[in-house]
């Protein structure tokens, strides 16, 4: 069959679909934000105390937030540095899951209509949630961090030399898990490298700097002899999320 | 070969079965399950309508089904395509039309199915098995659900062509 006419094929069809599962995940909001409605004023009153408190923390957190990003500015001025960059959150909500033994994908209720780019970073709260790896008119694709083809730089939270991670998949009902290696022998069977954070690294070029990945579960001397290798244990909530972040470079998004 | 207006019938409810199965699908994916259920939507393409129409009605929700899934385009379709022609050949040859026989003939198209995607998916590099235990998991549910749903879904198929009173080529 040609390309383009399997390609063209392949589209329509998705683009079809695609309403059928926004419609899907619409449903499930309204059901949801029903549910909601039913809870009592009880309820909502200690919600909403709940979070004055939770917004008086981050009010304090952006005020400090403001002045590091004031004192990285000086310092990039001072030593002639290029500028770190940075990214707009674009909110958007899953409209399907698809985790099975060969793939790990999300497909999210926003596209390029939505300037959603090809390539670009998902995280929730839990950390990193993958890469965006295909753009629809309405929808996009997430490959997720528990996919075996899930590849990217990161390094362990109080070592910044880098090391590789990849997904491993997950298996059944237990949460994702991902494998870390090249990781510097010297730390080795240290208690202070087990259980430690993986975050991200600014190398990828899609995620910025101490995002979570994932928590080393343990290290082993690899098969090459040179370096360290693991597995990583996943956030648990990977597989029933509801809403992301699309990490949307600046710079893009003025191209754009 | 041309599509009759009531060959779009089936087309049309293996359209619904496929966002079904999607929706159970992602329900499943807290288990890293796959409901793979393609005999569903090839029964009544084999056992009730024209071979040339039932020919297109199984490669199109091939399509269909691909259209969503990371895979190479086309695999579930050629696939399906192989296996319909087969079927109709087993049928013809053994005169199959009792319902053990459709049952029967249902759960051999699916293992034939999962058999051709596993083997196709292993020789693509990106699409290695994670997890042994799910796939042969997915696999004996996707059997199960077959059993308990086909005659469900063979009857929808039919009450469609009552209510709206016209009948496929080899309607019995």
């Amino acid at each position: 069959m040609p390309v383009v006419f399997k390609r063209t094929l392949q589209t329509a069809f998705y683009e079809l679909q695609a309403p059928s599962w926004a419609l899907t995940s619409v449903v499930k909001d309204v059901q949801s934000f029903w549910g909601l409605k039913l809870k009592s004023k009880n309820d909502l009153i200690h919600t909403g105390r709940d979070m004055a408190r939770l917004n008086a923390a981050y009010e304090l957190a952006l005020q400090e937030n403001a002045m590091l990003k004031h004192e990285v500015g000086a310092l990039e001025q001072l030593f002639n540095l290029p500028p770190t960059e940075g990214y707009r959150y674009e909110v958007a909500r899953v409209a399907r899951r698809d985790i099975n033994t060969w793939w790990h994908r999300l497909t999210l209720r926003k596209g390029r209509k939505h300037g959603i780019p090809k390539g670009a970073g998902v995280v929730f709260k839990g950390g990193v949630v993958g890469r965006v790896v295909e753009v629809y008119e309405y929808t996009s694709a997430v490959e997720l961090i528990s996919s075996p083809n899930f590849r990217i730089a990161g390094h362990l939270q109080n070592d910044l030399r880098p090391v590789t991670y990849q997904g491993l998949g997950s298996p059944v009902g237990q949460t994702g898990l991902g494998r870390v290696s090249q990781v510097p022998l010297d730390g080795v069977g240290h208690d202070d490298k087990k259980s430690q954070q993986l975050v991200t690294s600014r190398l990828g070029g899609i995620f910025p700097e101490g995002i979570t990945i994932g928590y080393v579960a343990g290290l082993s001397c690899g098969t090459d002899g040179l370096f360290a290798q693991g597995e990583v244990v996943l956030d648990r909530g990977l597989s029933q999320l509801q809403e992301v972040a699309v990490l949307i470079p600046i710079e893009s998004d003025h191209e754009a | 070969m041309k599509l009759k207006a009531q060959s779009l019938l089936p087309l049309l409810a293996n359209v619904f079965l496929v966002w079904l199965i999607q929706l159970v699908n992602d329900g499943l994916s807290a288990f890293s399950l796959l409901l793979f259920v393609p005999a569903l939507w090839m029964v009544f393409p084999v056992f009730y309508a024209h071979y040339k129409t039932g020919f297109l009605i199984s490669v199109i929700t091939g399509f269909w089904w691909d259209a969503t899934e990371p895979t190479p385009f086309g695999t579930l379709a050629v696939w399906m395509g192989c296996v319909y022609v087969l079927m109709i050949h087993l049928k013809a040859r053994y005169e199959l039309k009792k319902p053990l026989h459709v049952q029967l003939l249902a759960q051999v198209m699916n293992v034939l199915l999962f058999l051709g995607y596993v083997c196709t998916l292993a020789f693509c590099t990106e699409f290695w098995v994670s997890s042994w235990v799910s796939l042969w998991l997915s696999w004996a549910l996707s059997q199960l659900v077959l059993i308990g749903v086909l005659f469900w879904y063979v009857d929808l198929q039919k009450a469609i062509f009552l209510l709206l009173r016209c009948k496929p080529v080899n309607y019995r």
